[in-house]
């Protein structure tokens, strides 16, 4: 800690004052692309390093035994930021909202109207954040309830904020804990909000993402700007609308969309079929060594039985391969895994069910699409980088990301396959790896993730100083 | 005449030696004020009238607000016309508010009195924190700033009573209330300071602007328009990236431009603001030109020290400064406290004041707190003695557990969290108390008070009472009236009748000796080594142990 943090920590033993570094600032400041006017983007640079100074500082030093998450997660938050000030962690069952504030002196705590009064989005905690970037810290000085913003916070109907003076926050964060921990802190009852009609919601989002050099927060009534706002999908949609794209995605949802009106992979852009790109029906990864054979209905009945009853990993492994080889078009095949895609409960099942329904049955709508692009890295390495999308229960869409080696039968070393946020933060990487024989494998995979609708992510293949990145949305 | 001491006197700065010290200038219509009070309610105390006072000054803006509406009322009734529309006498209905209103005003002085005595020790103890930062230019005060600020504070005693809970203690209220105060204060000035114009603008609160603009003598229409601009400003403008340098440069014309269309967008689309007239480039830059004009003076309003040495108000009739109270030639400061029975009076008013925890509460606390083991390296008990009994801070304590200060302050927070949660407990079971924030902050000013007290009395009984004792009475007399009855040197050299540098003396060595024993025993009872540095803060601390001896 810095001397001049030791002399705030003297003369404020109670409130919590974090270090600041400058690398971290530079790091947090946003990409210009990212929001669509100068606020914004300075919001959401105070907003990122409150919220991972803060985050750091629960992990390291509050003893607070819980992973804190941040609500509705880091992907959400640059369609929150375009808009409004404050940051949703989750602490187990409580919410803490943040509200970073560059302000000078603390003779307020203000809040938007939109963390105390859209019901999905309310709090138990609210913590008021100095935020002093020049002086490389933040503190926080102390926080209020719900209960309390809504009953004794004043509303500025201009601003539609609650406000606080600073005698009506609690200082010490101790007693949040306590109270936290001893659950009596109740939130204010609030109105829910209208519904919003998707053709209103589509008006609204006409109109409010028209580029303004400001947050079109106050250009509507609130009851409408809360029900648009709670919306994970329309919130997403307005973002995408106001930000100015610079760059071409990949939307994969005209993928599926496609696929689901015509039956047809649509081929775009270098985006092609796995199978084509291989010029095999099979991939190499999966390709059999022994060559293809009629198969008997009784071969086909013995694995289905291996897949129906409970056998250990490697057995099921071999079963599913043993389908997708043999089993194409095949009616029974293709009846089982579309059984077994709906019954069954476990996540990695469901995959490995989509992406052999899709090997036996490219047209089927429920096996999802998986398509190729060639990537050259240049150095004479050409790689084959996939997207599987199957849909999912909940509306949203399952991806699954890989790397083929196109040429050779396993990827060279150093290879690394990584997800990125929009933003550019690596949520995931893998990498290509070999023994001291040099053998490794053919593929690279990272774990599947669902995104909510809307979300943009980019895809980065990298091999040394070489790598091509993807941008796409779902 | 404590009383009078309390609610009726403004401070005076003056020089002695080189060295500011603070003598008391008695208002003499406040004085008539509390004579003509205490002559009607003969067994009034300080409780009481305070009270008074409070009550009255906080419950006005509603009677007012009544009074005001009820003959609005009665007069468009009577004419059928608004009220606006008239030109009537309205002497009868003045004479039935101005009492109201002066006697507020009244309570309001008292009240500023009040503080004005509660704001010079939290003011010294403010800066007697802060000059252990010399290397920090934006925390360096005189100590005559310092008072200065405070009592720049006491002058709205509003904002300190605002959410004041007549249950509370109000001198310890207060005096805590003030202490955040004027370390915000003097935080925010460090930094405003040190801040370009156009940055000042942007990183000042809605409340500093129109405090501000209210000093500056604006009126409410002005102040709409001048608040709106700013707003929009802020909506508007921010830096392109971090630039590290506090400076930020004036908006461009374009940036000028966006602020007043939107301006005007605003007025026409909200009824609230139909009255605000339009505005264009060049509006808005005067306009947010002249809020930084009234932030900048009204940064410097503490250093006008006239309004504050002087007593202020109408019909007044204050003594001049060379009727100082508590002149050395006639009334010792000794024998007028001592009308009081011999027990200095904030130490009485505490008293008064003071409402102790439940004796059954104080048992379930002393069940709940660690017990004194024999492993002294994690050893709660000795971190609760050394925080609450000598109020030392984490970063003097922390070799002695061979951990970094943020362990000790972690270890401490983690051990107060313990204790609330299970007096939380306690209290809920007991007495139907739920634990929610509110209540929970009310428990933990309880708790703080019970453990000061109950580590101070540890002390005291097991070292600090025979160490007193073993000095010789010169010295145990100076650290009493020095640390006790708050005299300064020169005041204490002037009541016994010694040389200062004899006073100064004997005061340090007293304390030296003082934190040696106490040192001494906690070195022996816990079989540490304690570092040099720590006794000298402990010789600090001693003062505190010696004004609740």
């Amino acid at each position: 800690m810095s001397s001049i943090l030791e002399a705030f920590t003297t003369l404020y033993p109670d409130q919590i004052w974090l270090e600041v570094s400058l690398d971290e600032i530079k790091k947090k400041w946003p990409l210009e692309q990212e929001y669509s006017y100068d606020v914004a983007r300075w919001n959401a640079f105070l907003n990122r390093l409150t919220l991972d100074v803060f985050l750091r500082w629960i992990e390291e030093e509050s003893g607070i035994k819980e992973q804190p998450e941040v609500w509705p997660s880091r992907d959400d938050l640059s369609s929150i930021w375009e808009v409004v000030n404050g940051t949703a962690i989750q602490l187990g069952e409580t919410r803490i909202v943040l509200i970073p504030n560059e302000a000078m002196d603390t003779k307020e705590y203000e809040v938007p109207a939109e963390w105390v009064d859209i019901p999905s989005w309310t709090a138990d905690y609210y913590l008021a954040v100095q935020v002093n970037p020049d002086d490389y810290w933040l503190r926080v000085w102390g926080y209020a309830t719900h209960k309390k913003l809504k009953q004794v916070g004043q509303f500025d109907r201009i601003r539609r904020t609650y406000s606080l003076q600073p005698e009506e926050l609690i200082e010490d964060l101790n007693i949040m804990w306590a109270a936290r921990e001893l659950g009596c802190d109740r939130k204010a009852t609030i109105e829910p909000l209208p519904s919003l009609s998707p053709a209103r919601a589509q008006s609204l989002l006409e109109q409010l993402s028209q580029k303004t050099p400001y947050s079109p927060r106050l250009e509507v009534p609130f009851a409408m700007w809360g029900t648009l706002l709670a919306s994970d999908e329309w919130r997403q949609e307005l973002y995408n609308r106001r930000v100015v794209p610079s760059k071409k995605l990949v939307d994969l949802r005209q993928w599926l969309g496609h696929f689901a009106e015509s039956g047809q992979n649509l081929i775009e852009d270098g985006w092609q079929r796995l199978e084509d790109i291989f010029a095999s029906p099979e991939p190499i990864a999966v390709r059999s060594q022994r060559g293809a054979k009629p198969t008997s209905p009784d071969a086909i009945a013995f694995f289905i039985h291996l897949l129906q009853s409970n056998q250990p990993e490697h057995v099921r492994r071999t079963a599913f391969k043993f389908l997708e080889e043999n089993g194409a078009g095949n009616p029974d095949v293709i009846n089982f895994l579309t059984e077994l895609l709906h019954s069954a409960k476990n996540e990695k099942t469901r995959w490995q069910v989509a992406l052999s329904l899709g090997k036996v049955d490219l047209e089927n709508p429920l096996s999802g699409i998986r398509k190729a692009k060639l990537i050259d890295l240049g150095m004479q390495l050409i790689v084959v980088l996939s997207v599987t999308i199957v849909p999912k229960a909940n509306g949203r869409k399952g991806v699954l990301l890989q790397v083929w080696s196109q040429s050779e039968t396993t990827l060279p070393a150093g290879l690394k396959l990584s997800l990125l946020s929009e933003t550019g933060e690596t949520r995931q990487e893998v990498e290509a790896t070999s023994d001291l024989e040099g053998r490794g494998k053919g593929s690279l995979t990272l774990p599947a993730f669902s995104p909510p609708p809307g979300t943009r992510f980019r895809v980065r293949v990298m091999r040394d100083d070489d790598s091509i990145t993807k941008d796409f949305i779902v | 005449m404590t009383i009078m001491w309390k609610f009726c006197t403004h401070p005076s700065v003056r020089d002695s030696n080189g060295r500011s010290v603070v003598g008391w200038v008695i208002d003499r219509e406040l004085e008539k004020n509390i004579t003509t009070l205490l002559q009607s309610n003969p067994n009034a105390d300080e409780k009481f009238l305070a009270k008074l006072l409070l009550k009255n000054f906080c419950s006005e803006p509603l009677v007012l607000a009544l009074l005001t509406f009820w003959g609005e009322r009665c007069l468009e009734i009577q004419t059928r016309q608004p009220v606006e529309a008239q030109n009537l006498d309205l002497s009868w209905f003045i004479s039935l508010a101005y009492p109201l209103l002066y006697w507020r005003a009244l309570a309001r002085r008292h009240l500023s009195c009040f503080l004005y005595r509660v704001g010079e020790p939290a003011a010294n103890e403010v800066h007697s924190q802060l000059i252990k930062f010399p290397q920090y230019a934006q925390l360096q005060f005189d100590k005559c700033d310092v008072w200065q600020i405070a009592w720049s504070i006491a002058t709205d005693p509003a904002k300190i009573f605002k959410n004041f809970d007549f249950e509370r203690p109000l001198e310890k209220y207060s005096y805590g209330v003030m202490k955040g105060k004027i370390k915000d204060q003097i935080l925010r000035l460090g930094m405003e300071k040190m801040s370009s114009n156009w940055a000042l603008l942007k990183k000042s609160t809605q409340i500093s602007v129109k405090e501000a603009l209210r000093h500056q003598g604006y009126k409410q229409t002005k102040l709409d328009c001048y608040l709106l601009a700013w707003n929009l400003f802020k909506q508007i403008y921010a830096p392109q990236r971090p630039t590290g340098s506090r400076s930020l440069p004036a908006p461009t014309g374009e940036q000028f431009d966006e602020i007043a269309n939107l301006y005007n967008q605003q007025v026409r689309r909200r009824p609230q603001l139909a009255t605000l007239g339009a505005a264009n480039r060049k509006t808005i830059e005067a306009w947010l030109t002249e809020c930084i004009q009234a932030l900048r003076n009204y940064q410097t309003r503490h250093r006008v020290s006239d309004s504050i040495n002087a007593p202020s108000g109408r019909n007044e009739d204050s003594a001049p400064l060379s009727e100082i109270i508590f002149a050395p030639s006639s009334n010792s400061q000794v024998a007028q406290r001592a009308q009081l029975g011999n027990t200095p009076d904030s130490e009485m008013w505490e008293q008064l004041e003071n409402q102790e925890p439940a004796e059954q509460l104080k048992a379930v606390l002393l069940d709940f707190l660690p017990q004194k083991p024999r492993d002294t390296s994690k050893c709660k008990y000795l971190l609760l003695l050394l925080i609450c009994g000598l109020d030392l801070d984490y970063r003097s304590i922390a070799p002695i557990f061979g951990v970094c200060h943020t362990t000790v302050n972690r270890r401490y927070k983690s051990e107060m969290q313990r204790l609330l949660t299970e007096v939380a407990k306690w209290a809920q079971k007991q007495l139907g108390v739920t634990p929610d924030s509110e209540n929970l902050e009310r428990m933990r000013a309880e708790l703080n008070q019970f453990l000061n007290e109950h580590y101070r009395e540890l002390i005291f009984q097991e070292v600090f009472q025979n160490a007193l004792q073993q000095l010789d009475q010169q010295r145990r007399k100076l650290l009493h009236l020095g640390y006790s009855w708050e005299m300064n040197e020169a005041e204490i050299a002037r009541e016994l009748q010694l040389p200062e540098p004899e006073v100064s003396n004997g005061l340090v060595t007293g304390r030296q000796e003082l934190a040696t024993a106490i040192a001494i025993w906690i070195q022996t009872d816990f079989n540490l080594n304690l570092p040099p540095e720590l006794v000298d803060k402990i010789a600090i601390k001693v003062r505190v142990l010696i004004k609740n001896y």
